[in-house]
């Protein structure tokens, strides 16, 4: 189990993150929603070890990040280097022994082809294929149906089913509500740098018309189209 | 245009506060390391007009990179684009031209000069959609990405150790040796982003040992056959060129423990300093290896634990 604790996170003056607690267990998938700008993302990197915090994160692994995945946003590649040069890159930064790329190669993605030269969907589809590789534990997913066709979203969308069949942890943060409803365990709504709400599936719906009234409400009249 | 160059030129001098120096003074530092260093290249080096001009269109090139000319693409109509890019090779060649003229180097500067706009028109085989092969596919990003980067070094490097050989001029060969130390050492010499030291499942020492390791096995295969060659043809001078070798792993070496001395920015315009003091007064490795290795472990520390 990993645990988040009275983990808080500013930067300069402007508190992103207020004393979030959280609990991950293994074998679930957890779904984070948030407008822009509610630290979802902080919180992600916080956890993955990309950013320092205030806080305690506490999981059985001596190490967390060296068993976690994080797939950004926006995955960023280093020029010149081959989709099959980025995946042995992250196998050999594990320790792993890892080749057969083309035969795992479950989007058909270019791997001879510069990564840095990839369209923004594959770009975070070769991501993916990465942290995969790495036969990691936690998986931080941030927005990983972004920018994706529909047919690599249904492939996305199976594949964490498997992970969570595998007894791994997922962490999902998506603008797409309809995603995260076929998959997780639970969604947290993060507003102003705090946990408003941890919701269980039965709820998802809810949660959903609450979100629509207070995100929409009268904007829409607001804009004059026309 | 005008705005453009404007907006360079204040990002210029951003660049020298947020190294830590006035920009006036950092503008006199790097006219005064221009000189020196060419005067001493051409003091100490046979042939150095050759080096020199190699050099030269090495930066000019840099300034033609690919994500570079697309962001402008992206911002100029095609027409303005062409006279950005003519414009900037030619403020680039001017003081590497002017140089050359000024040692009586007429030929060169002139092939300089005419090269400079020709520059502007070529196109990189990564440019044409083309993947240069290279021996280091199975290693870390640091080589291959370096080996394409300068695809065009192999032809000059060639050339200094046959036309050195075939001379029979020991300073010339042995150029080629150093051109491809300095070469393997300009692929570490700027910071890669965060995410790709946190993929490291190592400790910090352990990381710099696996960088350090790798650029070495880099290094070796790029330079032993050169070196090899040197050694058969000048056997009078084996052990300075095995010495020279030497150097260049330590070089390396030093080189990448200062670049993670900075992590995750860029070497400061001292830390830079302090590295050409090292390289240019070799037994001063002694006193700044250690400092940059406790500097290096501390920056990288917190995105490896």
């Amino acid at each position: 189990m990993i645990s988040v604790l009275e983990l808080s996170k500013s930067f300069g003056n402007h508190q992103v993150l207020k004393r979030i607690n959280l609990t991950f267990e293994p074998g679930r998938i957890y779904g984070i929603v948030g407008e822009n700008g509610s630290g979802k993302t902080t919180l992600f990197r916080c956890i993955a070890g990309l950013e320092s915090y205030a806080g305690t994160i506490q999981s059985p692994y001596p190490v967390l990040k060296d068993h976690t995945g994080f797939l950004p946003t926006n995955p960023e590649y280093l020029s010149r280097i081959t989709g099959w040069e980025f995946l042995k890159l992250v196998c050999i930064a594990r320790g792993i022994r890892e080749e057969a790329f083309e035969e795992q190669n479950i989007f058909d993605l270019p791997l001879d082809q510069y990564a840095d030269t990839y369209s923004t969907g594959m770009k975070k589809k070769l991501a993916l294929m990465g942290i995969l590789l790495q036969q990691n534990d936690l998986f931080i997913l941030d927005e990983p149906f972004n920018g994706v066709d529909i047919h690599s979203n249904m492939i996305i969308l199976e594949l964490i089913r498997k992970l969570q069949s595998l007894k791994k942890t997922v962490l999902i943060s998506s603008h797409i509500f309809a995603t995260l409803q076929e998959s997780c365990d639970f969604i947290y709504l993060l507003q102003d740098g705090q946990i408003a709400k941890s919701v269980a599936p039965d709820q998802f719906g809810e949660l959903e018309a609450q979100m629509k009234s207070f995100v929409v409400g009268d904007r829409i009249n607001r804009i004059r189209i026309g | 245009m005008e705005y453009y160059f404007q907006l360079q030129f204040v990002r210029f001098k951003r660049l020298l506060v947020a190294s830590g120096v006035h920009p006036a003074i950092g503008i006199l530092l790097i006219l005064a390391g221009f000189l020196a260093g060419s005067y001493y290249l051409f003091y100490r080096v046979d042939w150095a007009a050759w080096i020199f001009m190699a050099i030269g269109l090495l930066v000019i090139s840099q300034l033609g990179n690919k994500h570079r000319v697309e962001q402008l693409r992206w911002i100029f109509p095609a027409a303005t684009l062409q006279r950005i890019r003519l414009l900037e090779n030619g403020l680039a060649a001017l003081p590497f031209a002017l140089f050359l003229l000024g040692q009586r180097h007429i030929y060169f500067a002139a092939f300089f000069i005419i090269s400079a706009p020709v520059l502007v028109f070529m196109r990189s085989p990564d440019r044409i959609g083309f993947i240069i092969p290279t021996p280091f596919k199975r290693f870390p990003f640091e080589l291959p990405a370096g080996i394409r980067k300068a695809w065009w070094m192999p032809v000059i490097i060639i050339f200094l150790l046959v036309k050195g050989i075939q001379v029979h001029n020991y300073g010339l060969s042995l150029s080629a040796m150093i051109l491809i130390a300095l070469t393997v050492m300009s692929f570490y010499a700027y910071p890669e982003k965060v995410y790709y030291v946190w993929i490291h499942a190592l400790t910090p020492k352990a990381f710099l040992k696996h960088k350090i390791r790798t650029a070495w096995i880099g290094l070796s295969i790029l330079c032993l056959p050169v070196w090899m060659a040197i050694c058969i043809a000048f056997t009078d001078s084996i052990w300075v060129s095995s010495g020279i070798l030497a150097l260049g792993f330590v070089f390396l070496a030093f080189l990448i423990l200062a670049k993670y001395s900075a992590y995750p920015h860029e070497m400061s315009i001292p830390q830079g300093l302090l590295v050409g003091l090292s390289l240019w007064f070799p037994p001063m490795l002694l006193f700044m290896v250690p400092v940059f290795y406790r500097q290096a472990i501390r920056q990288i520390t917190p995105y490896l634990s």
